[in-house]
């Protein structure tokens, strides 16, 4: 990969990164909109105990101009980083206030969601400067991205035993739309999920298809060939799911980039200019 | 016929063994708790199970959900999924709070880190009251409430009633209310 094209790869991460951020802070879902919430949930995960032990909550979420500050510095480094992607201590620092970041909202949003997991690591790669250490590692993050969702059919095959339970698409999507269908009873998207009630097998044909689906980004393990088909599927499964199930996981999709090819990578670089601009090389490259 | 050294190195780890050494140690490592989390069914993020919606679900007669009405009678109705991250800072706290004022008003994570965690690991009994709410903070959850449901709606807020509702499911995808208790009322 040379430095025009990573240019352009480092901004398609970046980019999305900066959008799904701010779809979080105009829900209020940054600390400077959660108002310093006081109760939170630890747990026994060991980060979440040193991101207590260093008192970060005193500072960021607990008092208000340290939560602005927090939010103004996030969204400065990442769009730091966007502009210069080669200047490495703005990729440091964006990845770790998004990595708090992260630690906080699921701290007190009092659930340990996993829709972050992605954006807390996919920046990783972008900290060393080395053609193929990066290279290697962005390697990795493909591999790691055929593992989570690989990982999600291997659990319920043989952990849980529900890939194959025949109503666990129509048992989720009631449990998860009883608030929405109760206080919008009327409109398109209400009767069409009456109907997905009544026609149950469609909601079950489509848990199986995101099951066998998650079974078949294993592929990615054994070869990159089919990385263009597989580029689709964490799509499929994140926009079905945010429809029939009211479940945003798109911020995972920051992974998903890195099952995209050279070829690829340039085509949306000519498509669209922001991301290959470059003002001054020496600038860029720090 | 290739040996399995030649096939080893081929890989993914194997090149990296080969071309890197501290990038193969780091990439090890990280496979290697990320395993481990998943065989003692323990995370410490960033090592997550990625068991996304894997319990079964079975089928259910009744569901339940909480209502939060503001300022006498106004509905907080967050409809979109992409109002999923408010939803989430309302609804699991919320949750939470209610069923530990039904339940002593003690936080169920002070209970198992104080009474067993700790006597397990005495050299922790030093710090573990960090790592759960203890009566300030549930004193002060309803008025941060106020304050949030302010923000997103962008009013203040004269008072919160919270209503427990229970539902079933018709034949035809409709839902029937089948009780509604009032759970919580903040002034």
């Amino acid at each position: 990969m040379n430095n025009q094209q990573r240019i352009i790869l480092t901004r398609i991460v970046i980019g999305p990164m900066l959008i799904f951020l701010f779809i979080r802070f105009i829900q209020q879902a940054t600390p400077s909109g959660m108002s310093s919430p006081p109760l939170y949930t630890i747990g026994l995960d060991i980060t979440y105990w040193i991101y207590k032990l260093l008192h970060i909550p005193s500072l960021i979420i607990d008092n208000a101009v340290g939560a602005i500050g927090f939010d103004f510095l996030l969204f400065l480094s990442g769009i730091l980083a966007f502009l210069f992607p080669f200047r490495k201590i703005f990729i440091i620092v964006f990845t770790v206030l998004v990595f708090i970041y992260g630690l906080s909202f699921n701290a007190y949003g009092m659930h340990h969601a996993h829709a972050f997991g992605g954006m807390m690591i996919v920046l990783l790669p972008f900290w060393f400067a080395a053609p193929s250490r990066f290279s290697l590692l962005w390697q990795g993050i493909r591999y790691y991205t055929c593992y989570v969702y690989g990982a999600s059919f291997l659990w319920k095959a043989f952990a849980t035993h529900s890939a194959f339970y025949w109503q666990q698409g129509v048992n989720t999507f009631k449990l998860n739309i009883v608030d929405y269908l109760y206080h919008n009873p009327s409109g398109l998207l209400s009767s069409l999920y009456r109907w997905c009630i009544r026609e149950d097998w469609f909601l079950n044909s489509g848990n199986l298809v995101i099951v066998l689906l998650e079974a078949v980004m294993l592929i990615g393990f054994l070869t990159k060939k089919f990385d263009r088909f597989l580029f689709w599927i964490p799509v499929f499964i994140h926009v079905t799911t945010y429809f029939f199930s009211d479940v945003m996981f798109f911020e995972m999709l920051v992974l998903d980039i890195s099952l995209l090819s050279i070829r690829q990578i340039e085509f949306l670089g000519k498509k669209i200019p922001l991301l290959r601009y470059q003002r001054k090389a020496s600038v860029l490259l720090g | 016929m290739k040996s399995i050294r030649s096939i080893l190195t081929q890989t993914y780890l194997g090149n990296l063994y080969r071309r890197d050494k501290t990038v193969f140690i780091i990439v090890t490592l990280f496979i290697a708790f990320n395993l481990i989390a998943n065989f003692i069914r323990l995370e410490t993020t960033p090592f997550y199970m990625w068991n996304m919606y894997s319990g079964k679900y079975p089928p259910r007669d009744k569901f339940d959900f909480y209502e939060i009405r503001y300022n006498n009678n106004l509905l907080l109705n967050p409809k979109h999924t992409w109002n999923s991250f408010q939803k989430m800072m309302i609804t699991e706290p919320l949750g939470h709070y209610l069923y530990v004022k039904e339940n002593g008003g003690v936080d169920p994570w002070q209970n198992y880190l104080k009474d067993y965690w700790s006597v397990k690991h005495p050299s922790c009994r030093s710090f573990i009251q960090e790592f759960y709410n203890g009566a300030a903070q549930y004193a002060a959850y309803p008025d941060w409430l106020k304050r949030y449901i302010s923000r997103i709606e962008g009013v203040p807020i004269e008072n919160i009633t919270i209503l427990k509702k229970e539902l079933q499911y018709e034949e035809d995808g409709k839902l029937t209310e089948l009780r509604s208790d009032t759970a919580l009322i903040i002034k």
